[in-house]
């Protein structure tokens, strides 16, 4: 039997809506968050499409700040999930830890920088500490006075995964009675599209049909959909729950990540699929929760929408539950989120935990045709009732490198 | 809409940015792409290229199954119209 933790606060800030109700709300509601791109001028025949946190309520989020967007997003997805948790920090501080994962950690901060240089301009002082990827976790720190122990980590889209699995060995090695623990992403940015676009991972068939863009697993997708936000939650021992009486969404039971190795570099003529990394990650994370793969009720997917992955991801789902394949309900919330980077594996899970608390899988949007290649039992149309008791959640980092996976169940109590 | 190919490949090559001596070999619609001699980068600086010279996007969902310049100038020439 292996030791879960328990997952008592929830704080998603998404282009869907903010705060575990609105959030579970839209994302049942199967609601678009892609809309046209409105913080800049989209690249020259690029992806003009975005999933953008809107303001300005619930969030104060405020332009002419000098903090980062990625900071003023983590800050306020830490005090949804802190309130949710209900949980009081005074007087075990030390027992409290925190950790953030981000991808492109401070973007904005360094492109604006970077252009003040070229002006010829004198940069802030305080920029030397607001631009470096560790800046979210340095803040939530003095925010909310914490003095466990605190990381960063960045690995690519998989670091809200990476941060969410380390949160769980923190607790099951006694490091801290419970965690803050999340992704941000402030990815919307000229240099970010930029560097996607030449890389040819955005979509750029929807520019005039944004709701529409990101459509995992259908046959007519055409690459991600940029987005931002920042998911965090609060994971505790159980122990440390259950004394003081917190309500336990769900536990956090298993994860693991696993490198591709060496391998046949991308080829965008000859694209090679190799599943196998993806499903040893998976198959590492259910042994990490010490269950069969016949235990896993759902999935929650990768599926960013990518011509490439999504099919690599059917594929090692399909190694991975063999005939059973077509008996898993799986499901992708990129479709209505688009691809938020380091944010969507911890909004996976946050997705997961109410799933199992609800009994109810959200639906994946805009799958016109499912890809004759990706043969899976997605939830389209509509949220479908299932009573849960694990959910899967597979992360996927850009360039294919690493894979990781959580395993989310149900209260063991229950 | 082959000569807009052939001539990208040619400046790429006297650049450098792939092999060089395809600045001296005939390149024609049925030269296979696999036989250029390209690694990934390579590849994905020609598309850049030939996106910049058309004035097109070629998505990634296109790209799959192009064999030979040929059929890498027709796809230029759907998504041109």
């Amino acid at each position: 039997m292996s030791v879960r933790a328990a997952i008592t606060g929830l704080g998603p800030v998404s282009a869907v809506g903010s705060g575990a109700a609105e959030f579970w709300r839209a994302l049942v509601a199967g609601e678009s968050g892609t809309r046209g791109l409105t913080r800049f001028e989209p690249p020259r025949r690029g992806c003009a499409v975005a999933a953008e946190v809107r303001e300005p309520a619930p969030l104060a989020l405020d332009p002419a700040s000098p903090r980062s967007r990625a900071v003023q997003l983590a800050l306020a997805a830490a005090r949804l999930a802190l309130d949710d948790a209900a949980l009081s920090l005074d007087g075990a501080r030390e027992r409290v830890g925190a950790i953030v994962g981000t991808g492109v950690g401070n973007l904005d901060l360094v492109e604006r920088a970077l252009a003040d240089v070229a002006r010829g301009v004198r940069v802030h002082p305080s920029l030397a500490f607001r631009a470096f990827p560790h800046a979210a976790v340095c803040e939530l720190v003095r925010e909310f006075d914490l003095r466990g122990p605190v990381a960063t980590l960045s690995t690519g889209c998989n670091s809200g995964a990476d941060a969410i699995g380390l949160a769980l060995d923190w607790i099951r090695a006694g490091r801290a009675d419970a965690v803050l623990v999340g992704g941000v992403e402030a990815e919307l940015t000229p240099g970010f599209f930029a560097l996607m676009s030449a890389a040819r991972a955005l979509a750029v068939r929807y520019n005039a049909d944004p709701s529409r863009a990101s459509r995992p697993f259908d046959a007519e997708r055409d690459g991600n959909v940029p987005g931002e936000g920042a998911a965090f939650l609060v994971v505790e021992s159980q122990a440390h729950a259950r004394a003081r009486g917190a309500r336990i969404h769900a536990t956090l039971a298993g994860y693991a990540s696993r490198a591709a190795g060496t391998r046949a570099p991308y080829d965008p003529f000859n694209p090679v699929f190799h599943p196998e990394p993806t499903a040893r990650a998976l198959a590492a994370a259910l042994d990490d929760a010490a269950i069969a793969p016949e235990r896993v009720s759902a999935v929650s997917a990768n599926g960013s929408s990518s011509v490439f992955y999504d099919a690599v991801e059917a594929a090692a789902l399909a190694s991975l539950f063999g005939a059973r394949l077509a008996q898993v309900p799986v499901h992708s919330i990129k479709s209505m989120l688009g691809q938020t980077g380091a944010v969507t594996p911890a909004l996976q899970v946050i997705a997961a935990a109410l799933s199992i608390e609800h009994a109810l899988i959200p639906p994946t949007i805009n799958v016109d045709a499912l890809d004759a290649r990706c043969p899976l039992d997605l939830v389209r149309g509509e949220a479908r009732r299932a009573p849960l008791e694990f959910v899967l959640c597979n992360a996927t980092g850009f360039g294919g490198f690493y894979f990781s996976a959580l395993v989310v169940g149900r209260d063991e109590a229950k | 809409m082959l000569a807009l190919v052939t001539d990208a490949l040619v400046e790429l090559a006297e650049r450098g940015l792939v092999p060089r001596d395809l600045a001296d070999r005939p390149l024609e619609a049925s030269t296979p792409i696999d036989e250029l001699g390209l690694d990934s980068l390579a590849k994905l600086n020609l598309l850049s290229e030939l996106e910049e010279r058309a004035d097109v996007t070629l998505s990634e969902s296109m790209l799959p199954g192009l064999r030979t310049l040929g059929d890498l100038a027709q796809a230029i020439a759907r998504v041109r119209k």
